[in-house]
């Protein structure tokens, strides 16, 4: 008994020693929402831009309306909006879920952010960018006076949503208040205003409106009705040599033309409708391939709201030159070029001539790198003009040859490390073919590089 | 958790002295090593073993064993316990006793007549007082104003202690059964506040230790009579810690072998604990204008502090012991004896803490014209809350080895070897709420941005756990011994060595904040949201402590008669330099005397 009573004792002083340790702890983490407050984006806009706001009455000149999902957390403390990183408001009630910001600026984009916060502080955002619409007052893109008595009103739409507009007519010497709605629903954008008289002033004025928003109003410049349809004067017709692009510019005579029509031929053939230009155009640029060795002539005439056309004026230029193949190095390496078995060549813009790109081949030891190409000749027996720039990096010496026959040694054993020019008048006698080689032999890490290259043709 | 140091110390004592409700002064002058019959009286199995009919009164300087009988200090409780057994049912001993205190005590009280910052009258308990005065304030000789100040105030401390015990042994053949039923009661009251109140607009804010009182002071204007401005306040405080035990215990003891007896204890403690605050506070002032009748400017707050901290639960224990008696004397307090046992003790408690502080105010202004741009309404309501409610367990154990010996018939040995552990663990949910909401409404029947309605906000909870880890180990180690002519003299000596090792740990598990939010609501529908930035902490603490201390003791018992005992604890005298031929010295004597009425 003694023994088992002395065991229990020293048992329990034992446990009694164990000193147990504190008590753990451990990082808190706060609620966050269950769901993000997310803008109702399929309101604003859709894969083609804002159109779906603009239609729906969303997304206004001056006025935007947001939308989102409704936060539904137990601790859910409030929404709040900023735009561009500016507060805006607060809301408090979870059930309140739109907001509707005035006083925009048209054509402008809007960052907008809205956050749902829980009372621990915790919050999730989301975020859309908004643009408003462009929302100018329509301008005037001519007037003509189509008969003795209407006048054609052309306009441009200023607005990305508006959709039609209302014309108002006034005498010249009538006060502002006797404007009178020509026509009002307008969807097009010219106007034929009748039953005017000979030789009185007329003010228009014009507005555009969308469903939701009216622009302000343009004023036309005051048109006399006077019926006047003469040939255009001082036409003159030159080639952008050495492109084969020809260049028309003219003198408008009349007052009421709805466009211009242009004609053209090549050497004897018939004249036939290449393009027409609005009536305030006096330029036109034919960019059609014009064959070299010919001439083209062309014919203008003024033609108004009717269809009927003026007496024409005409004018004629020769081609005498022409493009045959060039490159810059903007964007590739013409797939015309047929590279050597060496390292090859590359673009790059160290040490750039001009904008954009040159070549050069890879700064190996002791290789020769070549670069050739075959092009085909317009005309036998005339000549062809060739133009390069070349350089040479650190080592090595560089040919070009062609069809065989070595025009040039280039690189920086012979010219050092600046950009050179080179140009040559080549004639080719009968070849009907031009083969070109650019080559350049590397020593020690030399390498050399090509730009602009060109070959035209001129007579 | 004030109550948990007043927890602990309470139950690490209940579980050390296993639950004896009193002992002797023999037993405190040998260092609780050698009991005496008071020591038997309150335990159900031992009563059988003291003889005659016991009687102990207030002599037997029993609740505390400090007062002192001839210095008129004194623990003021009535006592009266008794034991014998039933004349008619001799198997059958009875023990009881009743304890009783009741006090009321008037604490110092003062009042500044003139509210000039200096008490004029003082007194204890409650004092009433108005002051007049009648002034000539522009000295044309007549009087200008009528200030009346009319002031209560009111301290009183209260202490009610009642205990009752009664223990019953029955003997049936060899086999003893016990039953003690013991219940106490302490509650201790005061009217002093326990904390700040009160914003300073009207008088100065209460202050912790301020008595309850009200105050109202008029101002008239004269000879009209009207009232120029009128303000007033009062605090009603109170603070009130009630403590009720109660413990019914059943035991039996079985003799087995050669003088060996096993015993089993059962019982179980109730407990309650209640330290409660509730302090308002109520001002209010008026003021007014001779020269417009219509104006008005009335402004009054409430403020209070509740606080409310509960411990109540209950414990269920259970114990054994075997004794072996080797030498038997005439008195059983004498025998020669070993007795090892041990306890286990399974607690489980609601512990509930909870303070809150709201305060209001509200002030409506009338400047007496139409202009209703400037007269207002504005309001104010704030509150603290603090609540920290869960639960406690508790857990013990304890083994313990007695041995008493006489050494001849005059000396008597006695020592003993205690082990007790305890782990008291409590659990809460702390949460701590701040809401604020004042408003300023312009009384101009429009809803707009002068309207201003504001609201703070700010939440955190935590998981709050306590721990308390206590090992104790006590050796009391005494000796007596009887001398003179008669051995009627008993000189007692004894060497209580404690060593206890209190681990507590603490830790503070933040689950979740929310930080100081401030909503602003304008009378136009806007709405303002401001967050102020989330900071917590979460922590963990851990103290350890380890003391040993060894309390030396001493007493003189005297046995005039067989039927009366005196006895005398740490008589030599407690002031320093007290000299045996000194008055002091007999003042301090704590004495106890105990009747035996057969």
């Amino acid at each position: 008994m003694r023994r088992f009573v002395i065991w229990s004792l020293l048992t329990l002083v034992l446990i009694s020693c164990d000193t147990p340790g504190p008590l753990g702890i451990n990082d808190t983490v706060l609620n966050v929402p269950s769901s993000n407050p997310t803008f109702s984006h399929e309101l604003i806009r859709d894969a083609d831009g804002f159109g779906v706001g603009y239609l729906n009455g969303s997304v206004r000149p001056e006025v935007i309306t947001l939308e989102w999902s409704q936060n539904n957390d137990d601790e859910f403390l409030y929404y709040r909006i900023f735009r561009d990183n500016n507060q805006l408001a607060d809301f408090t009630n979870r059930s309140t879920t739109s907001y509707t910001d005035d006083n925009l600026a048209p054509d402008t984009e809007y960052f907008y952010r809205i956050s749902a916060t829980l009372i621990d502080g915790r919050n999730l955002t989301d975020t859309i960018t908004v643009k408003t619409p462009l929302f100018d007052a329509p301008t005037s893109a001519g007037i003509q006076v189509a008969t003795v008595n209407s006048v054609r009103l052309y306009f441009r739409n200023n607005s990305e949503v508006a959709h039609s507009f209302t014309i108002s007519r006034k005498l010249d010497w009538e006060p502002e208040d006797e404007y009178g709605v020509v026509e009002a629903g307008i969807t097009d954008t010219t106007y034929l205003d009748t039953g005017l008289s000979n030789g009185s002033t007329y003010d228009y004025r014009i507005f555009a409106y969308s469903d939701y928003d009216t622009t302000a109003t343009y004023y036309f410049t005051p048109v006399l009705v006077e019926y006047d349809l003469d040939a255009p004067f001082n036409l003159e017709v030159d080639q952008i040599a050495p492109t084969s692009d020809i260049e028309l510019s003219w003198t408008d005579a009349s007052s009421s033309e709805l466009y211009f029509q242009i004609y053209r031929r090549q050497g004897n053939d018939d004249f036939e409708e290449v393009a027409t230009v609005p009536t305030d155009v006096s330029t036109w640029i034919d960019s059609d391939s014009h064959s070299p060795g010919y001439f083209f002539s062309y014919r203008i005439t003024a033609v108004d709201g009717d269809g009927v056309e003026s007496d024409y004026v005409s004018e004629s230029t020769y081609i005498n030159s022409y493009y045959i193949w060039e490159t810059g190095f903007e964007d590739a390496i013409p797939a015309d070029f047929t590279m050597g078995n060496g390292w090859g060549w590359y673009l790059d813009v160290y040490e750039l001539m001009d904008e954009g790109q040159f070549i050069r081949n890879y700064a190996s030891t002791n290789t020769t790198e070549t670069l050739s190409m075959t092009l085909d000749l317009p005309f036998p027996y005339t000549v062809i003009h060739i133009s390069f720039y070349h350089r040479g990096g650190d080592d090595g010496v560089g040919s070009f040859v062609i069809n065989g026959d070595n025009e040039l040694n280039w690189g920086y054993d012979i010219l050092g490390d600046q950009w050179q020019e080179f140009a040559t008048d080549f004639y080719p006698s009968g070849d009907t073919t031009l083969d070109m080689e650019w080559a350049y032999d590397t020593q020690q890490n030399g390498y050399g590089a090509l730009d602009d290259i060109q070959i035209y043709w001129e007579e | 958790m004030r109550l948990r140091m007043i927890f602990l110390i309470t139950f690490i004592f209940t579980v050390a002295v296993q639950a004896q409700p009193a002992a002797s002064f023999r037993n405190n002058a040998t260092g609780g090593a050698i009991d005496d019959n008071l020591d038997y009286i309150f335990d159900p199995v031992n009563l059988f073993r003291v003889e005659g009919v016991r009687l102990y009164t207030n002599l037997s300087n029993l609740t505390s064993t400090n007062e002192e009988v001839f210095n008129a200090v004194s623990d003021g409780e009535f006592l009266m316990g008794v034991s014998s057994r039933l004349p008619f049912l001799e198997q059958w001993w009875v023990s009881g006793m009743l304890q009783s205190r009741n006090t009321e005590t008037p604490q110092w009280v003062s009042i500044d007549s003139d509210l000039d910052g200096f008490w004029n009258i003082d007194g204890n308990g409650e004092l009433e007082d108005i002051y007049t005065e009648h002034l000539d304030t522009d000295g044309d000789g007549l009087y200008n104003t009528l200030t009346t100040t009319h002031q209560t105030v009111q301290d009183f401390d209260t202490q009610n202690n009642r205990g009752f015990l009664i223990n019953n042994t029955f003997r049936f053949d060899e086999l003893t059964l016990g039953a003690r039923y013991n219940r106490r009661t302490t509650e201790a009251s005061d009217t002093r506040a326990s904390s700040n109140l009160g914003s300073g607009t009207v008088f100065n804010p209460v202050a912790p230790g301020d008595p309850s009182y009200t105050r109202e002071l008029d101002l008239v204007l004269l000879p009209e009579g009207d009232t120029d401005w009128s303000w007033g306040d009062n605090g009603d405080f109170s603070w009130n810690n009630v403590q009720r035990e109660s413990e019914f215990t059943l035991a039996a003891m079985l003799p087995f072998l050669d003088n060996h007896e096993a015993r089993v204890d059962f019982s179980f403690h109730g407990e309650e604990d209640l330290l409660e605050i509730n302090d308002s506070y109520e001002a209010n002032r008026a003021d007014f204008d001779r020269e417009n009748p219509d104006h008005f400017d009335n402004y009054e707050e409430m403020d209070q502090y509740t606080s409310i901290e509960e411990v109540k639960g209950s414990e269920m224990r259970i114990g054994g012991s075997i004794r072996h008696t080797f030498a038997e004397e005439d008195d059983a307090v004498n025998d020669g004896y070993w007795q090892a046992g041990g306890n286990l003790g399974f607690g489980s408690y609601d512990y509930t803490q909870s303070t809150s502080s709201p305060f209001s105010s509200s002030e409506n202004f009338f400047d007496g014209d139409d202009t209703p741009a400037n007269d207002y309404a504005t309001t104010a309501d704030n509150n603290v809350y603090i609540d920290d409610n869960g639960t406690r367990d508790s857990f013990s154990s304890s083994l313990f080895l007695r041995y008493n010996r006489p050494l001849t018939s005059q000396v008597q040995f006695g020592g003993a070897v205690r082990l007790i552990n305890t782990r008291i663990t409590t659990e809460t949910d702390y949460v701590e709420r701040m809401v604020s909401i004042t408003s300023f409404n312009q009384n101009d029947n429009i809803d707009d941005a002068n309207d201003i309605v504001t609201t703070h906000t700010e939440n955190m909870t935590a998981d709050h756990t306590c721990e308390d880890f206590i090992t104790t180990v006590v050796v009391p180690v005494g000796v007596s011994w009887r001398y003179g002519k008669k051995k009627n003299w008993e000189m007692r000596l004894g060497a209580r060595f404690q060593q206890q090792s209190v681990v507590q740990n603490e830790s503070f598990q933040v689950t979740d904040s929310d930080p100081f939010t401030t909503t602003t609501e304008f009378g136009d529908g806007e709405v303002t949201v401001n967050l102020s930035d989330n900071t917590f902490q979460s922590t963990s603490s851990q103290s350890r402590r380890t003391t040993s201390n060894t309390l030396f003791s001493y007493g003189l018992g005297y046995y005039p008669t067989s039927n009366l005992q005196i006895d005398l604890l740490g008589f030599l005298g407690m002031t320093a330099g007290s000299q045996i031929i000194d008055a002091d010295f007999y003042r301090c004597l704590r004495l106890s005397v105990s009747l035996n009425l057969d």
